[in-house]
This record gives structure tokens, sequence and C-alpha cells, in this order.
């Protein structure tokens, strides 16, 4: 009896590492399905790309938008009407291409701010980053001042006020027993603070002022150009494969600080760093576009309900979904009551809301919280 | 061999001490259990070896090199933790769970050798067919074990153990404490276990450490500190000890001492 035990023992391993059993071939199939999921956000963002291009108050026939895009990276095969292409490669391609990167961005902080912050209802704004960035505004605006002068006076203020914000709170953090509770209830309060002290400016502002400050506060996607493109991109391509680095370690923050610890993760390191570079990109994107502050909770939601709680892959997966929400926001906005341009913020909310609302109470996948 | 030599360790918080001046060494395959009443500092104790928390004064040798000097990432690879219970927001699959474990181990990419080790454990555990489960629609067994299965595949030289059978039904209390003991036994690994069951401390356990207001009172095997008088001493309760022929002793409290 013994020797049989030892003989079905050592057999057992030997027989898994030729044939994968009926479990491990379950999970590889479960891998399989996440990456299919991918491919087909992947394809999605793609096609409504495509779509959305040839989408605009000025009616240019779908053809003629693609012979211009095409003019521009093939020059001299076609000829293209002056006025049009510059709608088309000036207008609505830096539209787009920014309407994507700050969905992605927006999607990813805060998949990131989730996690660190072990809490579903954080998201990019929490460290009261909106708030900061309105006040700004709200400088610039009324009082006329800024750090940095000329063009970017506005982005300049939305940049630096929403950062001190992050910062403040990214410095609590490291203070002994700062859970993330605290940083969260300090956003918060942060949040009250400058939005008390934006409407203070408000009382004072003449209407022009009050209608740049307002238009602001909607979120809207006209702000990008391809002379100020290369600022968000290079933030953009700093932050976003630094936080992917993380993503193990993002998936043992959810699971607490003693676990994280005990697995060899500096909590706090992580969280402070994942802090910095989420505040970094939202600043960014925020001062383009204002706040759009649906995206960056819901995006990530939406992901983990389709692709479950691994970072490798809601990472990304949160990041696709945002740019998703944003364009096609972007689009409706732009196109349903034309030529009036409905802002980017309101149009996200209006249809994302019932959305979200409707995946949350039908919970079909179990990966949701 | 000394596995784990703890020197004059001491913690507190604030001004409060939890523990002072605690030494104990522990050897490979060696299962301690560390007993006492609530508030004793027990699971602080724990933290402290695993550097959860940082103790206050005091040393720590892991096979003779100091604790203290190693990044966490080298501790994580030594000493492993199974928590009481692991609360969580978002849920993660038993299989994304049980690899977490590796993380200590490895680099941004999960490599085959990860997974391979994971299915390892989960057979080990006979819990393969929970890999795609979530965690927190187990039951308080299953997540325990799934919390062992963690450690296990983390391939450390020391065991720590939290409470492992607080919220568990006689059964899965059972299982918990044969899957721990065989570990110890096969693997060579060091365990050290807060626990509550005098009685499972007395009938797993290799040595018991009583301790009761942040001090040791007495260091041995379980015949030897499971005695009417310690417990007493240490719980304020009159128990009576059963020592059947040989075998580790059996502790029914019957009142507690006014």
């Amino acid at each position: 009896m013994k020797y049989l035990e030892i003989l079905l023992k050592t057999k057992m391993p030997e027989k898994n590492k030729d044939l994968p059993d009926q479990h491990q071939t379950e999970y590889r199939h479960y891998i399989g399905r996440k990456l299919i999921i991918m491919g087909f956000l992947l394809f999605l963002v793609i096609f409504l790309t495509a779509f959305i291009v040839t989408l605009g108050p000025l009616e240019i026939s779908v053809v003629e938008v693609y012979q211009i895009l095409l003019a521009k990276f093939l020059p001299g095969y076609f000829d293209t009407a002056g006025l049009q292409s510059q709608i088309v490669c000036n207008i609505r391609l830096p539209r787009i291409v920014g309407g994507l990167m700050a969905g992605f961005g927006l999607g990813i902080c805060g998949c990131v701010m989730q996690a660190v912050l072990k809490n579903p209802l954080a998201s990019p704004f929490t460290l009261g980053i909106s708030a900061g960035a309105h006040f700004g505004v709200a400088i610039a605006a009324v009082l006329g001042v800024g750090v940095i002068g000329g063009p970017y006076l506005l982005i300049g203020n939305a940049f630096v006020f929403s950062m001190l914000c992050a910062l403040f709170i990214i410095a609590l953090s490291s203070f002994k027993g700062a859970t993330s509770e605290t940083l969260i209830l300090a956003g918060i309060a942060l949040n009250y603070l400058f939005s008390s002290l934006s409407s203070l400016l408000q009382y004072f502002a003449t209407d022009e002022q009050l209608r740049v400050m307002v238009s602001w506060g909607m979120g809207d996607l006209s702000a990008f150009s391809w002379c100020n493109f290369h600022l968000i991109l290079w933030i953009f391509l700093i932050c976003t494969p630094l936080l992917y680095l993380k993503a193990k370690d993002l998936n043992i923050m959810t699971i607490g600080d003693e676990n994280a610890k005990s697995l060899g993760i500096d909590a706090n390191r992580v969280r402070m760093l994942g802090m910095l570079l989420a505040s970094l990109l939202t600043a960014t994107i925020v001062c383009f576009t204002g706040t759009i502050a649906f995206i960056g909770l819901v995006a990530p939601h939406m992901a983990r309900m389709l692709i479950g709680s691994d970072h490798k892959y809601l990472f990304p997966a949160a990041g696709i979904m945002g740019a998703l929400i944003l364009i096609s926001a972007d689009a409706i906005g732009m196109n349903i009551i034309r030529p009036t341009i409905i802002p980017t913020g309101i149009t996200s909310s209006l249809l994302g809301v019932p959305f979200f609302m409707y995946l949350i109470l039908k919970k079909k996948r179990k990966e949701f919280w | 061999m000394v596995k784990l030599k703890i020197k004059n360790m001491s913690f507190g918080y604030a001004s409060t001490p939890i523990f002072e001046d605690v030494s104990i060494d522990i050897q490979a395959s060696e299962l301690v259990s560390i007993v006492g009443p609530n508030g004793a500092g027990k699971s602080t104790l724990l933290k402290c070896i695993n550097r959860i928390l940082t103790p206050d004064s005091g040393n720590l040798y892991l096979d003779g090199k100091n604790l203290h000097e190693m990044r966490r990432i080298e501790v994580a690879k030594n000493i492993s933790y199974v928590p009481q219970s692991s609360k969580r927001v978002f849920s993660n699959t038993v299989f994304e769970t049980v690899l977490m474990g590796r993380r200590p181990h490895q680099g941004w990419f999960s490599n085959k050798e990860d997974e391979d080790k994971v299915w390892e454990v989960l057979e080990e555990l006979e819990i393969k067919d929970l890999a795609l489960t979530m965690y927190d629609e187990l039951s308080g067994g299953q997540q325990q074990k799934v919390l062992i299965a963690r450690a296990l595949a983390q391939d450390t030289g020391v065991i720590l153990l939290d409470e492992p059978t607080s919220n568990l039904d006689i059964r899965h209390q059972l299982d918990v404490m044969d899957i721990t003991r065989k570990l110890v036994k096969e693997r060579n690994v060091a365990a050290i276990m807060v626990v509550h069951d005098l009685n499972l401390a007395s009938r797993y356990s290799d040595r018991i450490i009583m301790m009761r207001n942040g001090k040791i009172i007495s260091v041995g095997e379980p015949d030897a500190v499971l005695t009417c008088e310690d417990i007493a001493h240490v719980y304020g309760v009159n128990a009576e000890v059963i020592n059947c022929n040989g075998g580790s002793p059996y502790i029914i409290p019957i009142s507690s001492i006014r």
C-alpha cells in the first residue's frame, strides 16, 4: 500500500508536464478569452477613429476625407481642396488623437488610483486635481495672473495648481499612519476648499470671465492642436510605461499593505509613485481638456467587468475603454445638434452614466466588485 | 540548526509597549506555536519578524544573516506570511492570488516556471479545481488554504501563520493544521504560528511559547508549557490538563479565576 502511494506520487507530476489537465486547459482558455476581448476593444477603437474622422459640422464625404488623409501621408498622389484638407488635418485629426490620448490616460490613471488607494470610488480626481486646476483657471481668467504668460496662461495655471493639490496629498502619504482612507478624505477636503475659492473668484467675475471659467469646467477637446500636442505626448509616453511596469505590484496593492509588505512590496513607495505619475498625467490632460471626471472613474470599472482584476490586462483595457468612451462622446456632442457643439464632459456623462448604471445592476461578470 | 534567531526584540506604539525583550530561537523543520491571551503581543511579534512593522530594538537573524539589513524583497524570498484573513475590494481568481506569492522571485514577465509552480502548489493542496474561482466566493476554510498556497508558492524557509484556524470549522481546522505540519516536516520549513486553541497547539506543535503582556512566560514542549499553573497564571483560567500516556496534553477550561 505504501509503495503504491509513493508510486502514485512520483507518477503524477510527470503526467502533468506532458499533458495539461482539464483545469490548466480551462485556465488557458480563460487567458485566451481575455486576449480576444482586448483584441476586440482595440479593433473597436480603430474602427471608431476611422469613422469619426469622417464626421463633423462641415459635410465632407467619406471618400474625400480619406483622399485628404492619404494625400497627407503620401503627398503628390491626390489633389485636395485647401479648406477641407485644413479641416480634416488640423481640426478633426488633432481632436481625435488628443481625445484618444486623454481618454486612455484618464482610464489608466483611474485604474492606478483605485489600486493604490484600494478603493473603487477613487478616480484620477480623488487628490483634488480638478478643483485645483479649476481654481488655477479662475485665477488666470479673473485676476489675469499666471505662472506662464501668453497663450499658455490658462493651461499653465491649471497645471501648476492641480499639481500643487496632488503633491500636497502625496506628501501627506509619507506621514506615519496615513492610510489610503486618510488620503481620500484629504483629497475630498481639498476639493471643497478649492471649489469654494473658485466660487469666491466667480462671485467677483465679469460675464466674460465667467464664461471662460464655466466652459472650461465643462470639459472639451477643442484645445488640442498640433502645436501643443508634443507637451501631452511626452508626459504620456513617460508615465504610461512606468505605470504599466508596476502592473504586478498594483495587483498586490489591492490586497492591502500588510500583505503587500509580506510579499516584498514597499507599499508606501508604490503608492506614492503611482499617485505621482497618475497625477502628473491627469494634470497634463486636464489642463487641455478641462474636467472630464466621469471617464477616470468608470473606464476602469467597465474594463474590470470585461476582463477581470489582473492589472496586466486591466491596465491597457481601462485605457482603451477610456479612449473609446471619450471619442464616442465627443463625436456625439459634435454632431448630434449640428452646428452647435455640446462640450465633451457633458455628453460623456449623459451617455456614460445610464450605461454604467445598467452594467452595475446587471453585474453579469463575477469579476466586478 | 538555528533557522531564525530573534534577539532582545521590543516593539511599542507611541508610549505603550506591546512586547519587550523577546528572544527566541527556531530550528528548521520545527513548528512553534505562540499562545497567550488577547493583547499579549503575539500577532505584533509576527509582524515584526516579517518586517511588516519595524521593531524599536533588537535583532533578527535568518541563517546567520541580519534580516534588518536585507531589502524587503530579499526578506520576502525567505519569510512568507499567512494572514488571518484577507479582505479585498476587487476580487481576484484563486490562481491570481496564489501567483502573487511568486512576486519576490519574478521580474516583470511572469514566466512559465512561475505558473507551473502555482499549479504544483494547487495540486499539492488539492484545490486545483478552484483555480478560476473568485477568492471571495470561497468559504473561510478554502480561503485559508488559498492563503497557505500563496505562502507555499513564495517558496520560503520560514512561514509565519497568524491564527490560521480561528474562523474555521473543526474539519477545516484539522485540514489546515495537517497541511502545515506536513509542510514543516517535508520541506524542512520553520513555522511560527499564533493560535488561540490550546489543544490544536498542543497536538501539532514541537514547541509552544506562552506570552502575556508582551513577555514570554514559558517556552518548551507542549507538556512542559501547558500546565494548570501556567494557564491559571497567564489566562486567569482554572483548567484541567489531561496527560494521557505520553500523548500531547489535553486542556479543558473550567472557570475563570475571579
